[in-house]
C-alpha cells in the first residue's frame, strides 16, 4: 500500500477497535431477557388467555423468534368452533379479542402452505399459559 | 502478471487454491446440515440454507480479513494471499446465497416487493433490540457484490491501484455492516452462546491483528530519514540478506533496497499491480517479485520483463567503506541506474 491508504487503514481500525466492541457488548445487553415459552423447533411462541368484558376474551400471541414458516396462521379451537384469528408473520406481539372463551380452548398455529400443525396450545383463562 | 486481459490466469498454484476453498466449502456445508437437522429435525430446507451459509459467509470473511495482516507479521501466510480475490468472490457468492434464500423465505410471498418488504415489515428504526437487522446485511450485500464485480484486474488497470485499492478498502465497511447484521440480529435470539463466543473471539482477533500491523507500520513509516537531496547512509552492506531488500522511508515514499549477484540496486517499494509492498518479496530468476501477486521488475532499471510493461521508480546507490548508500531522489520509472557492486569494494 502507499503511505496516505496505509494511513486510512490505520485510521479506519482504531475507529472500529472502539466501535465495534461497544456494539458487540451493546447489543447483548439490550438482549431480550430468557422467556418461559413454548418452543417449536427454532421458533419460539408465547401466548395469554384474559378475559376482556362479560362477552369477550383477549388472546395474546408474542413471538419472539421470527417464524420459520412464512404463513404461519393462528387458529383458536374450541369444543364448539374454531376461528382463524390471523397469520403471524414475524417477531411482535399479536393481540385478538374473540367471543369469550370457555375451558378447554387450544391456540393451533399452521402452516397453511404446507397444510400441517407447527403447534398446539392449550390456553387457560387468566394463565399464563403454554408450556 | 499478464499482457492481456483474461477471465482468469489459471496456474497450478491458483488451481490447488481453489480447491481447497472449494472443498472447505463442500464440507463445511455438509457437516452444518447434518448436525442441524441431527439436532433439530424440524429445521426445513430452506431454514438450513439459511443458516447455513449465513455462518460459512461470515467465516470465510473473517479469514480474508486476516490474510492481510498475518502475511505482513509472518511471511510464510503469504501463499493465502496470493489468490485471495477468489476467495472473496466465492465468500460474496456464498453471501449472496445466503441473502436471496432470506429475502424469498421471509419477504418473497406477501403482496408487496420484496426489497420493499426488507425495510418496510420491521418499522422499529429507534429500537435497538427490534431493529430491522436485515438492512445492514442488504447494504454489506451490495458492497461486497461491487467488490465482487471489481475483482478482476481489467478494473484494477481501468480505475488505477489507488482507487481500486479505496474501493476494496470498503470491505471494512461491509465487515461494519455484518457486526451490526448479526448483533442486532441472530444473537438477539439466539440462546446459546456458542454463536456469540465465536463471533466476537474472530472480532477481536481481526482487530488485533489490523492494529498490531497498522501500528508497526506507523513506526516504519514515522522513522524517516534525514535529507532528500543527498546521498543518504541507510545500513551495512551485511545488514540486507542476499536476493532480499532493506525497505527505508524517505520523504512520501518508501524505497526498496535489494542485494543480488554481488550487487545493491534500489526501487520503489510500491509495485504497479496493487500498491504490494516490493521490498518484503525476494529476487527470483534475477528478478525482484512482489510478494503478493508475484509481479516482477528488473533490479537494475524497475521495468517489468518483456513483454510486459509495468515498471517502477529507480535510485541511485553506492557502497563507502561497507556501508550502503542511498540518494532518496527518484528516476523516472523504468529508468536504468547502475547498481552498487559488493565484490569491487571488498
Amino acid at each position: 500500500m502507499i503511505r496516505p491508504l496505509r494511513k486510512y487503514h490505520f485510521a479506519i481500525w482504531r475507529f472500529l477497535a472502539v466501535l465495534l466492541p461497544l456494539v458487540f457488548i451493546a447489543a447483548i445487553l439490550v438482549r431480550p431477557p430468557g422467556q418461559s415459552a413454548h418452543k417449536y423447533g427454532n421458533d419460539t411462541f408465547s401466548a395469554t388467555l384474559e378475559s376482556k368484558t362479560d362477552s369477550t376474551s383477549v388472546v395474546t400471541i408474542n413471538v419472539l423468534r421470527p417464524v420459520k414458516t412464512p404463513s404461519c396462521v393462528a387458529i383458536l379451537s374450541t369444543p364448539s368452533r374454531e376461528s382463524v384469528l390471523g397469520t403471524l408473520n414475524q417477531p411482535g406481539v399479536y393481540t385478538f379479542v374473540v367471543p369469550k372463551v370457555e375451558q378447554g380452548a387450544t391456540l393451533n398455529l399452521r402452516d397453511a402452505v404446507r397444510q400441517r400443525s407447527i403447534v398446539s396450545i392449550p390456553l387457560t383463562e387468566m394463565t399464563n399459559n403454554l408450556k | 502478471m499478464s499482457a492481456s486481459y483474461r477471465p482468469v490466469l489459471w496456474n497450478r498454484q491458483k488451481k490447488i487454491y481453489d480447491l481447497v476453498i472449494t472443498l472447505f466449502v463442500v464440507l463445511y456445508l455438509g457437516v452444518f446440515i447434518s448436525v442441524t437437522k441431527f439436532v433439530n429435525e424440524d429445521a426445513t430446507e430452506e431454514t438450513l440454507i439459511i443458516r447455513s451459509t449465513g455462518t460459512l459467509a461470515i467465516l470465510m470473511l473473517h479469514v480474508i480479513l486476516m490474510i492481510g495482516p498475518l502475511a505482513r507479521l509472518n511471511k510464510s501466510f503469504l501463499p493465502l494471499l496470493y489468490n485471495r480475490r477468489h476467495f472473496g468472490v466465492i465468500m460474496f457468492f456464498i453471501a449472496a446465497t445466503h441473502g436471496v434464500f432470506s429475502i424469498i423465505q421471509f419477504h418473497a410471498l406477501g403482496n408487496i416487493n420484496p426489497i420493499l418488504s426488507l425495510f418496510l415489515s420491521n418499522t422499529h428504526y429507534n429500537s435497538l433490540s427490534k431493529f430491522p437487522f436485515e438492512v445492514f446485511g442488504f447494504f454489506a450485500l451490495i458492497i461486497l457484490f461491487l467488490m465482487a464485480a471489481t475483482s478482476h484486474d481489467f478494473w484494477l488497470h481501468n480505475l488505477g491501484p489507488r482507487i481500486w485499492k479505496s474501493l476494496h478498502m470498503m470491505v471494512y465497511v461491509a465487515y461494519t455492516l455484518l457486526i451490526f447484521h448479526i448483533v442486532l440480529g441472530v444473537i438477539q435470539y439466539e440462546t446459546s452462546p456458542v454463536l456469540t463466543v465465536l463471533l466476537g473471539t474472530g472480532m477481536i482477533t481481526i482487530i488485533t491483528l489490523h492494529i498490531i500491523t497498522g501500528k508497526r507500520e506507523h513506526e516504519i513509516d514515522g522513522s524517516e530519514l534525514e535529507g532528500v537531496h543527498q546521498f543518504q547512509k541507510v545500513c551495512p552492506v551485511d545488514f540486507i540478506p542476499n536476493n532480499r531488500a532493506r525497505v527505508v522511508n524517505f520523504g512520501s515514499e518508501r524505497i526498496a533496497i535489494f542485494r543480488y549477484d554481488n550487487k545493491i540496486s534500489a526501487i520503489s517499494n510500491v509495485c504497479k499491480h496493487q500498491n504490494g509492498p516490493l521490498g518484503e518479496g525476494k529476487v527470483v530468476d534475477g528478478c525482484i517479485t512482489c510478494p503478493w501477486h508475484g509481479y516482477q521488475y528488473l533490479p537494475n532499471n524497475g521495468c517489468s520483463p518483456p513483454p510486459f510493461q509495468e515498471r517502477v521508480a529507480t535510485y541511485d546507490v553506492k557502497i563507502v567503506d561497507g556501508e550502503v548508500w542511498i540518494n532518496p531522489v527518484a528516476y523516472p520509472e523504468g529508468t536504468e541506474r547502475p547498481p552498487a557492486m559488493i565484490s569491487m569494494i571488498e
